[in-house]
């Protein structure tokens, strides 16, 4: 996609997630997507990531739906090297690591 | 259901009814229970005195998928414990196949003499003279044993390290590419069989005297649901077949447990370079294979073939802790040489854990500087050249930190911890102390119930009872023949209720979960009660000093476990 055109994308996705989040104070957060989750959010650059606008006081679960991932996946999110639980309430200017379950091998 | 044994001082072959007291019982329980009742526990593990076997586990040969694992033991020269090691690829199934309970290798041949074993179509075994492959690496070794006894075979061989009795040496098995890159890599057991005299073990695998089934009907039904519990878990099912173990660089690095630099920190900077999501897509642009089939009977596919920019092979299958070892562990962030070094082991016969970890004692010891890739490659091939420096590496990162005279070795009765920091994750740290194998990456990983959430990794609650189930569990897992990459779906209660269902229908019992749970329980307790006659006590039972004492970044936690709470892990 050309430059400029793909900055107006991604200008015009994330006004409409924001409009869907439907709160006026906003924190944005940076996204890393691992395994298959990658799959869910289109031209994912695995250096860059993604960020994202969310409302605060948002949980897991509610960056989880913004970003489309579904439960079925059953996401792990990582932040500050701590697994998160699906209730907590993500801090502003997060790093979040999002997997698929593992076990060892 | 036979038992074939092998004298390799007089070169007798027997072949035998599986004692009553050991039917039932297959792979590490066999092997387990057979060593504490037949090894002289405080022999020389390399004299004539060790019994080394092979084992697949009690459902090896049936189509119950992914239990093609070849299960082997004796005393370990590397710990000095009891030992058990499996590995994939095709000779579990194999050797299933046969009818073969267990192949038992005695006594010692003459030092100047190499044999292989060669058991054919109808199950008859014969020594064959081997010297003309002496000295030979794994891959040249292989391809020369396929020409001879064709293709429809499975091998099991040493190289030059087992050979040399080095310590740390493997048993290399092939694959259903008849590449020799599955390994039982750990406790040395590479070196019991090179002190034997024995360099290959060839095995026809078109075999069709599988142990009968009692219930066939009911086995092929828990057969199929087992295979879809497989194939719908979303580990087994979606990562490992996409990313293979190496999926587990970017979680473990972000949980801050990768132990990296020789296990100064817990989170390797260059981890995204070496990740499976990193691999995955350089082996799409090179025209590499990921998700490709490296056992029999596999419905996960995790494995790799891995090629180089002009993309001609390099080694196959670039797993997760040899990524650790060979990565975070000496501090290399390229996956083209840690790709080299995964060759070079695999060719020489040498375990690719004990050997980057070995790699990184000796760089922290200031031989060579972290990073330094060709370093790395240079000192593994020290082993081949049969070296000073390359005896004390293939003798293990325990032998390396007394010639460097290093205190930071991470390793528990001698041998490696794995690519799992038990700072990081207090209760691998229960596993590694306690497990009567020594620290082991599969002896009972604790990492799968810090990512469900179940248990925090940080805190020392919950970590000897989850030690304990895991290590039971494991003890059960390695006997039954089946990859601990499917074994993670027993935690589901359709994929429990299949592979109970499976073993009841093979044995023609009704065993329910608390049986397999004393099976495991009586494995364990097997294992430790020969490493007590061997001289072992609970005070062996612990881990370095410095995992006490030095923080491990980000976390900043040292292990918390007491020495009483470790104690407890067998309070069965």
């Amino acid at each position: 996609m050309h430059g400029a055109l793909k900055c107006y994308w991604t200008f015009f996705r994330d006004a409409t997630r924001l409009r869907s989040v439907g709160k006026e104070i906003l924190m944005r957060v940076q996204i890393k997507l691992f395994s298959v989750l990658r799959d869910y959010v289109s031209d994912y650059d695995p250096q860059k990531g993604v960020t994202a606008d969310l409302s605060a006081g948002a949980t897991v679960s509610d960056m989880l739906s913004h970003l489309g991932i579904p439960m079925s996946k059953v996401p792990v999110v990582i932040c500050n090297g701590r697994i998160l639980q699906a209730t907590d309430t993500i801090q502003p200017d997060s790093t979040l690591h999002i997997f698929q379950p593992v076990a060892g091998g | 259901m036979r038992f074939i044994r092998i004298n390799m001082s007089s070169q007798e072959i027997r072949v035998e009814p599986v004692p009553s007291q050991y039917l039932g019982l297959g792979g590490r329980g066999l092997i387990s229970l057979y060593i504490n009742d037949h090894v002289p526990p405080t022999c020389d593990p390399l004299g004539p005195d060790n019994i080394l076997l092979f084992a697949p586990g009690l459902l090896g040969g049936t189509q119950l998928v992914n239990t093609s694992r070849i299960a082997v033991g004796a005393k370990s020269p590397l710990t000095g414990t009891i030992k058990e090691s499996n590995a994939g690829g095709t000779f579990g199934d194999a050797a299933g196949r046969l009818g073969i309970t267990a192949i038992i290798i005695e006594g010692r041949a003459n030092q100047d003499q190499s044999w292989l074993l060669k058991v054919d179509l109808e199950g008859e075994a014969r020594l064959v003279q081997a010297n003309e492959y002496k000295g030979m690496r794994t891959y040249a070794l292989a391809e020369a044993l396929f020409k001879s006894y064709g293709s429809h075979n499975a091998i099991m061989c040493i190289g030059p390290a087992g050979e040399q009795m080095l310590h740390a040496a493997s048993i290399q098995s092939t694959d259903t590419k008849r590449r020799p890159c599955r390994a039982a890599g750990r406790g040395g057991l590479g070196a019991v069989m090179g002190s034997k005299g024995l360099k290959a073990i060839v095995l026809d695998s078109g075999g069709r005297a599988t142990d009968a089934i009692a219930d066939p009907e009911a086995f092929e039904k828990a057969a199929k649901d087992f295979a879809r519990a497989v194939r719908n878990n979303p580990f087994s099912g979606d990562v490992m077949p996409k990313f293979g173990t190496a999926g587990l660089v970017a979680p473990v690095n972000s949980m801050g447990g990768f132990p990296s630099y020789n296990a100064t920190k817990g989170v390797f900077e260059g981890w995204e370079k070496i990740s499976g999501e990193h691999m995955a897509e350089l082996m799409a642009k090179r025209g590499g294979k990921t998700g490709s089939q490296g056992c029999s009977k596999c419905a996960i596919q995790c494995s790799n073939e891995f090629v180089d920019a002009g993309g001609k092979y390099v080694t196959s299958s670039l797993e997760y802790e040899t990524i650790w070892s060979m990565g975070g562990m000496p501090g290399i962030d390229d996956l083209d040489t840690i790709a080299k070094l995964d060759f070079l082991c695999d060719d020489l016969g040498i375990d690719t854990m004990s050997t980057g970890v070995g790699v990184a004692v000796a760089m922290d010891a200031g031989y060579k500087s972290f990073g330094d890739g060709q370093a790395a490659i240079d000192m593994v091939e020290e082993i081949a050249k049969g070296t000073e420096l390359g005896r004390v590496l293939g003798n293990g990162p325990e032998a390396v930190g007394k010639y460097f005279n290093h205190p930071r070795v991470p390793v528990v009765k001698g041998q490696s911890i794995s690519g799992y920091d038990p700072r990081a994750m207090q209760g691998n740290a229960v596993t590694y102390a306690t497990s009567p194998m020594g620290a082991d990456h599969t002896a009972g990983n604790v990492v799968a119930e810090y990512v469900t959430g179940k248990l925090d990794p940080l805190k020392t609650e919950g970590q000897v009872a989850a030690s304990r189930r895991h290590q039971i569990l494991m003890a059960v897992v390695d006997s039954i023949g089946l990859c601990v990459l499917a074994s993670h779906v027993l935690s589901t209660p359709e994929g429990r209720q299949a592979f109970i269902r499976a073993i009841n229908a093979k044995l023609g019992v009704a065993l329910e979960l608390t049986s397999l749970t004393e099976l495991g329980i009586r494995i364990l307790k097997a294992e430790r009660a020969f490493n007590r006659k061997a001289g072992f006590t609970k005070k062996d039972d612990r881990l370095p000093r410095f995992f006490y004492e030095e923080p491990l970044p980000p976390h900043n936690t040292v292990v918390q476990i007491s020495d009483e709470d470790m104690d407890k892990t067998f309070e069965f």
